[in-house]
């Protein structure tokens, strides 16, 4: 269970005074120089083994570099493929959320924040959209899940963070977990979605949105409901022990 | 020779001072390796989980003691008020510092009150007798979080235009990592000086004094040990 719980969080200290730090991925890596190229492919020829072998002619390396990058990892370079293009689009989104002119900073609730957030991120399947479930299906695969899994909770955790979290207690897991959970239905009914812009997707993700903020609404007004009546049920036995 | 070498590692890092000519504005700081990230990422929870924790003991003892005994109220609240402020330092830099809160808070928040009442309502000093307890164990386990951020945190200095690495300037801690050692060392102090509080205070007056402080230490180490890792 610590190791579940260390490895859902591998990224989890943000510095301030280390900027290198807190880079996503790695560009120059060797393997980060070659899937970048492959990203290029990807929406003619998918998440497969074609758009990498395109990649390796267009920087004119030799073949035996697809088996030295694959040796690095125990999956399938095509999953590696699929994390690699997930880890940008989180980069891309970091970019964007630290870019000032973006209509994000004007925006001041949190939960508008975190809705905005997610569309933007829909946003950049945009390109790939025909070979999204392809890789959704890569990501589901078995012995895949738990480093999937691992990187849909680094996207939830970047959305609460960039939209101003600031939970302290169990919220903090609650708010991910249903990021997470809202992330993924939206995807999936963004598959579904012919509409013009993906404009019923959007209207989806703020309608999730907004009932994630009513649940949290709603449980803490019970909770102060509770305090309240705790404390009010202490005074009144200790009124009556002293009237005797 | 203890006293010749200390002698010429002080003059050799006296010469280091005078050759340095960058600037903070014109460095930048090298990335914190994984086990240094993961340290800070343990530090900054069990420190949120620790202080609530104060903050939660001096509620419920502030809950049963500050009618019962009017003279005890100021040095409470003075206590209890800084252990607030120590509590929001760490909850803001939770967030900022992206750490995963303790799955446990809830559970911290009843034990804390818990102990904090129980204690108190067993005598004013038996509640003395469990901050003394509880003040050892966090002003002890502050040192040591102090002694690994002085110790293992410096890094190497690069300069920003070029990205070249700054002769002289080996193994350099960054403002970030001062500013926590800084942070950590006043509460320590803080904690110690509750600790003198509560001595002054008769809580070595607290009947089976052994057992209440030794037993609460024992709780307080093993919920340090469990709100690192969970």
């Amino acid at each position: 269970m610590f190791r579940l719980i260390s490895r859902c969080s591998r990224r989890a200290y943000h510095s301030t005074s280390h900027p290198a730090s807190n880079i996503i991925v790695n560009k120059r890596t060797p393997q980060g120089v070659l899937f970048s190229k492959a990203l290029d492919y990807v929406p003619k020829y998918g998440f497969s083994k074609n758009s990498i072998n395109a990649a390796v002619a267009d920087l004119g390396y030799s073949d035996s570099i697809q088996s030295a990058v694959s040796a690095l990892s125990q999956h399938s370079p095509e999953y590696g493929l699929v994390l690699f293009w997930l880890q940008s689009q989180r980069q891309k989104l970091y970019d964007h959320a630290l870019n000032e002119n973006a209509d994000f900073h004007s925006i001041g609730d949190e939960y508008s924040r975190a809705a905005y957030l997610i569309k933007e991120r829909l946003g950049y399947n945009e390109p790939i959209i025909d070979h999204l479930s392809e890789a959704l299906s890569r990501l589901i695969l078995p012995y895949n899940w738990q480093l999937s899994l691992e990187e849909l909770h680094n996207l939830s955790d970047d959305i609460a963070f960039y939209a101003g979290d600031e939970s302290n207690d169990s919220a903090w897991y609650a708010k991910r977990f249903l990021l997470s959970t809202i992330y993924v239905k939206s995807e999936l009914f963004m598959l579904q979605d012919s509409s013009a812009g993906f404009e019923r997707t959007h209207a989806y993700v703020d309608e999730s949105v907004a009932a994630m903020k009513s649940m949290g609404y709603s449980y803490s007004s019970v909770e102060q409901w509770a305090m309240f009546n705790a404390i009010s049920i202490v005074n009144l036995i200790k009124s009556q022990l002293t009237r005797g | 020779m203890t006293f010749a070498r200390s002698l010429s590692t002080s003059s050799k890092s006296l010469a280091k001072t005078a050759k340095t000519a960058a600037k903070p504005s014109e460095i930048v700081y090298g990335p914190l390796s994984k086990a240094q990230k993961a340290y800070l990422d343990r530090v900054i929870r069990v420190d949120q989980a620790g202080e609530l924790g104060a903050n939660y003991i001096y509620r419920g003892q502030y809950m049963v003691l500050a009618a019962q005994y009017p003279h005890l109220k100021p040095v409470l609240r003075h206590m209890w008020d800084q252990e607030i402020h120590h509590h929001n330092t760490f909850n803001r830099l939770q967030t900022q510092r992206r750490v995963r809160p303790s799955l446990l808070t809830p559970f911290w928040k009843m034990g804390a009150v818990a102990i904090g009442a129980g204690t108190a309502l067993i005598g004013k000093e038996a509640a003395m007798a469990c901050t003394v307890a509880v003040e050892t164990v966090i002003g002890g386990h502050y040192n040591q979080q102090l002694r690994v951020l002085t110790n293992q945190y410096g890094v190497n200095v690069y300069d920003k235009e070029t990205g070249d690495k700054v002769a002289g300037e080996e193994l350099k801690i960054s403002p970030e990592i001062q500013e926590m050692s800084e942070t950590i060392s006043t509460f320590r102090d803080d904690e110690l000086e509750h600790l003198d509080t509560a001595v002054a205070h008769d809580a070595d007056k607290a009947v089976p004094y052994m057992l209440l402080t030794e037993g609460i230490k024992m709780v307080c180490r093993g919920a340090i040990w469990t709100a690192e890792r969970i």
